[in-house]
């Protein structure tokens, strides 16, 4: 069996530096990446090598990112039923994505320091603090308590992310948010490759501003795994919120 | 491209973070009979499980009322409030609360994914490394 980890244009495959196991498949302009897999189920390391080789790409040249684990029999196989089939909308989405990076922010908080903030100055939380210890409190009041906290912990934590973040969206193309809790907030931004320099200086002015209040993890470029849908789905994507929702 | 000096790394370290990045995503082809695709040995990420949103008030609750005023009897912490929970005396109130919490949490925190179930991260368990929320997931491309 073949893996096949993405696509790309044939004339960008040769300025990419492949691991040695990784080979590619032409057909026409297009060129598909893959590699022999392994003889055992795929494991967290496989995971880590598909991602591995499309950065690598990415770094260099726009690539379709395919889905982790797409395998057929053969490379004729890769070429004859993944390239040729769709060659043109693969193209297009080629083209798509061609001048864009995905871009990931993470901002983890110090919820310890949310709480502290919001039990100085939310007077609800006071009210429910004292009324979770008043001699006849149980579980309820601790749950009315425990919400009531939440709720202001994720308030505080969005506004915060919202202004820290406001540079960095003003770089970006679309936004999405991929995951938010009470401690992580997770935003896949769509850059252009000749504004990753704006966007990493934003970052670097959010994390001055974040010290002490969140880690920052920022990573990139990545393919666009987030955006795939909106910059491919057609040729002339309707205008929609930066934000994507 | 250049790598600028920005603290920007090339990928996640981690790999429930990795896995976070290419696990559902990317250009699906499943209109040919030979194509197929390789599951992977999901242990690390089949560990996890979703934390009731009640643990997370009473963490959150825990964490105000352990602020300004010395910690009293009735801070019991989770065990304790879980035999309370299943004490007979206090099972109706429970429930009635515990109901409440679960559909207003639903709606207030609807992107609260899943949490590490070992706790023996380096964060002592508390953050929360998952995969991307469920609302958050987007529909594999389809050539």
């Amino acid at each position: 069996m073949v893996l096949v980890h993405g696509v790309l244009w044939e004339r960008d495959a040769a300025v990419i530096t492949l691991p040695g196991e990784v080979r590619t498949v032409n057909a026409g302009p297009l060129v598909a990446l893959v590699s022999d897999a392994p003889e055992r189920e795929m494991t967290g390391d496989d995971a880590v090598a598909h991602l591995d080789l499309l950065v690598a790409a990415v770094t260099e040249a726009p690539v379709l990112p395919f889905a982790l684990g797409t395998a057929v029999p053969d490379d004729e196989a890769a070429r004859e039923e993944v390239l040729l089939p769709d060659a043109d909308g693969l193209a297009r989405r080629l083209e798509a994505v061609a001048d864009v990076v995905e871009l990931r922010l993470d901002l983890t908080f110090d919820t310890d320091a949310s709480v502290a903030a919001i039990a100085r100055e939310d007077p609800d939380v006071h009210r429910l603090v004292e009324r979770a210890r008043g001699p006849r409190a149980g579980l309820a009041e601790r749950l009315a308590l425990g919400e009531a906290t939440a709720m202001r912990v994720a308030e505080h934590q969005a506004a915060l992310a919202e202004e820290w973040t406001e540079g960095l969206l003003a770089v970006a193309e679309q936004a999405v948010l991929l995951h938010s809790d009470e401690q992580l907030r997770r935003t896949a931004y769509l850059v252009r490759r000749d504004r990753i320099d704006d966007a990493d200086a934003a970052v670097e002015r959010l994390r001055a501003r974040a010290q002490g209040l969140a880690e920052i993890e920022y990573v990139g470029p990545l393919p666009v795994f987030s955006f795939l849908d909106d910059l491919s789905s057609s040729p002339e994507p309707e205008p929609r919120s930066k934000w994507g929702w | 491209m250049t790598m600028s000096s920005v603290n920007r790394a090339p990928r996640p370290s981690g790999l429930a973070d990795v896995l976070d990045v290419v696990l559902d995503k990317g250009i699906v082809i499943d209109a040919y009979i030979r194509v197929s695709l390789v599951g992977i040995e999901l242990l690390t990420i089949d560990a996890r499980i979703v934390i009731a949103s009640v643990d997370t008030y009473l963490r959150f609750a825990e964490a105000v009322n352990r602020l300004d005023i010395q910690p009293q009897d009735q801070v019991a912490g989770l065990p304790g409030l879980m035999r309370e929970m299943t004490q007979g005396g206090a099972k109706s109130k429970t429930k009635g609360a515990l109901t409440g919490a679960k559909e207003s949490v639903q709606g207030a925190l609807s992107g609260l994914t899943g949490r590490d179930k070992d706790e023996d991260d380096e964060d002592g368990g508390e953050r929360q490394e998952s995969r991307s929320a469920p609302a958050s997931r987007r529909a594999p491309q389809r050539s």
